[in-house]
């Protein structure tokens, strides 16, 4: 009796499995995204005898809203997904149903090789990765000061909010009267500051930060670091800062 | 009272669990005339429980057919008492319960998806059509590594954390149909406002749509060890990636997307064509020429048309529709369905049918030898 109990009761309990912890899956996503088309590939193909694709030459322009009698009923999605001609290749996500999950990869991930910047006399540069785009080091010998640049999209949070967790990490109040200064380099910046309430709450560390809108995204430099140290190279910051541009592509 | 295993195997259970199944039936059939196939099928068929006349709890097909399994187990260990002396019924119970554990086994494990390439685009992923996922990197390069949460494993106040960072994540609002609302259309902005790709302040359910396809879940995340972000709002109207910046140096990037199911092949397009009836606007045929890729070293070309899907190790790719746009690029879409367990269903009926049959003739057989010995 116990075995078939068993039995039952194992059974049943794969039968109505109920998990509730959380599970993190891992996958490789491969994309080979299409060359550009060029003038070549509109013409249409003339097909071979042996082509596998023979049965099918290109005869009247689509009208994707038709389907034979057996097809499978298009639902929300790919009825869209053959809605009338987009004006973009990949057009942007406008929508749940915009591309057949193709949300996320329009527009293209940030990618920052367009943003260039003059580093200030004796400062050394590293590679960053992901949003970050680089790191500057004023002093390769000091690790603890250290200025980041990185990029996220518009908006991005909002000065006030973003100054006022700054202000949080480094142990100030988040409200406060941080120095707020736009600035004339060779992009305009939003320049925020608060040494001075650092060195006199005598906080160890502070928070320096020129802030540049894009348009298509939010970048901050920031620097971050012990309070004297920051305050020591804050000229030199501003250098930096002030020769920060974003490149555009001339038309041919 | 002391429960033994006869009650699980009682044969009013049976026949009132059959009852009820045939009231579900007859109950989704009229719900869906007005509420759609998809709302019917959750609130009937996919639940355990569901509120009948919007008050009285009443078990769903999920639970009325896990009792059914456990009966039917019960009932063959309690009642059955032949053994391979009567092989017809015994057959018919393996078969019933091969078609319960396979319909199971399909529910757990199938999928349907869809992949959609441009000419000259490869992909190993298929998305889901209804289920959405938080996808996680460091990069997002071609060939880039992700984790994920299914966003249906999500419930207020649930935590996870992904490996390789210190991020922590604590579900705050979770909806399968919500939209987003910015600072502008809020009379009080909030004080703390979260961040959001698409520049939400907040977010609100919505009534649940007639088809799933057409959801847009939000959710609203608490987010500890990132140095940019307290709160996240994401949707699907997000553009792009949120990037947080850790703590501890270097970001990850999260995503509210559809779900990704890995494929075990790489899939290119190297062309599609299409045709019409002649001087009509129907649709003759679809066909796209793909690169089928194994491995490193093992590819070959294949041809999906409608009517004639692709199969490999229990993936089957359709030819579903297609999209063009302006510069004259067309984009194929492929259904993509797994399930491991399709010819299940089919044993299980030739097993059923060969034990009615060797029944109803071992039957007849015993009845007539009666007969001679009578005589």
């Amino acid at each position: 009796m116990f075995v078939k109990l068993l039995t039952i009761s194992v059974l049943s309990g794969l039968f109505l499995t109920a998990c509730g912890k959380v599970e993190v899956r891992k996958y490789t996503e491969v994309v080979q995204l299409p060359e550009r088309p060029d003038a070549s590939r509109q013409a249409p193909r003339q097909p071979q005898e042996s082509d596998p694709m023979r049965a099918a030459p290109l005869t009247v322009e689509p009208i994707p809203s038709n389907m034979p009698d057996d097809h499978p009923t298009l639902t929300g999605e790919f009825a869209e997904a053959s809605a009338p001609p987009t004006s973009q290749m990949i057009p942007p996500a406008s929508g749940p149903n915009s591309m057949l999950g193709r949300e996320g990869e329009v527009p293209p991930p940030p990618k920052a090789t367009d943003i260039v910047w003059e580093l200030p006399e004796g400062w050394t540069e590293r590679a960053g990765s992901g949003m970050r785009i680089a790191e500057f080091l004023p002093d390769s010998e000091v690790e603890d000061g250290l200025v980041t640049l990185i990029a996220l999209g518009p908006g991005a949070g909002g000065l006030e909010a973003n100054v006022s967790r700054w202000r949080a990490q480094v142990g100030l109040p988040p409200q406060g009267e941080s120095q707020t200064l736009q600035v004339e380099g060779k992009r305009t910046f939003t320049f925020v500051t608060f040494a001075r309430e650092s060195r006199e709450a005598e906080l160890p560390l502070t928070t320096t930060a020129a802030i540049y809108s894009l348009g298509d995204r939010t970048l901050f430099l920031k620097f971050t670091g012990p309070t004297d140290y920051v305050t020591d190279h804050k000229l030199d910051f501003l250098e930096l800062a002030g020769s920060l541009d974003q490149q555009t592509e001339s038309m041919p | 009272m002391k429960i033994s295993i006869r009650h699980f195997a009682s044969i009013k259970l049976t026949v009132f669990c059959l009852f009820w199944l045939t009231v579900l039936t007859f109950w989704g059939t009229v719900h869906q005339v007005d509420h759609g196939i998809y709302q019917a099928q959750e609130r009937f068929f996919n639940s355990m429980f569901f509120l009948g006349f919007g008050f009285i709890p009443l078990p769903g097909a999920m639970l009325v057919m896990g009792v059914l399994f456990v009966n039917l187990m019960g009932s063959f260990l309690v009642h059955y008492q032949a053994g391979w002396r009567m092989p017809g019924l015994m057959l018919i119970h393996i078969g019933l319960i091969m078609m319960l554990l396979g319909g199971f086994f399909t529910k757990v494990t199938g999928i349907e998806a869809t992949v959609s390439l441009f000419e000259g685009e490869g992909r190993n992923v298929a998305v889901s059509r209804t289920e959405w996922e938080i996808s996680f990197s460091d990069e997002l390069h071609a060939v880039q590594p992700y984790q994920a949460v299914d966003l249906s494993d999500l419930r207020k106040g649930k935590t996870f954390q992904f490996r390789d960072s210190e991020l922590r994540f604590r579900v705050m609002e979770v909806y399968p149909h919500a939209e987003g609302i910015t600072a502008e259309s809020l009379q009080t902005p909030p004080t703390m406002a979260p961040e959001s790709a698409a520049g939400f302040v907040a977010i609100q359910p919505l009534p649940k749509m007639k088809t799933p396809e057409d959801h847009t879940p939000a959710i609203r995340l608490q987010v500890e060890g990132a140095t940019n972000a307290e709160q996240l709002i994401l949707t699907p109207r997000d553009q792009r990636p949120m990037g947080l910046e850790l703590e501890e140096g270097g970001g990850r990037f999260v995503m509210l997307r559809r779900k990704r199911y890995e494929l075990p092949l790489f899939m290119e397009l190297n062309e599609f064509r299409r045709s019409y009836y002649p001087g009509t606007e129907v649709a003759q045929d679809y066909r796209s020429l793909i690169t089928v890729r194994l491995g490193e070293d093992i590819s070959r070309e294949v041809v999906i048309k409608m009517n004639e899907p692709f199969r490999l190790n229990g993936w089957t790719f359709y030819q579903q529709s297609f999209a063009v746009t302006d510069d004259n690029s067309e984009m194929s879409v492929f259904a993509v369905t797994r399930n491991f367990g399709r010819l299940v269903p089919y044993w299980a009926t030739g097993i059923t049918s060969l034990g009615l049959a060797m029944h109803f003739l071992q039957v007849q057989w015993m009845q007539l030898r009666r007969r001679r010995k009578r005589a």
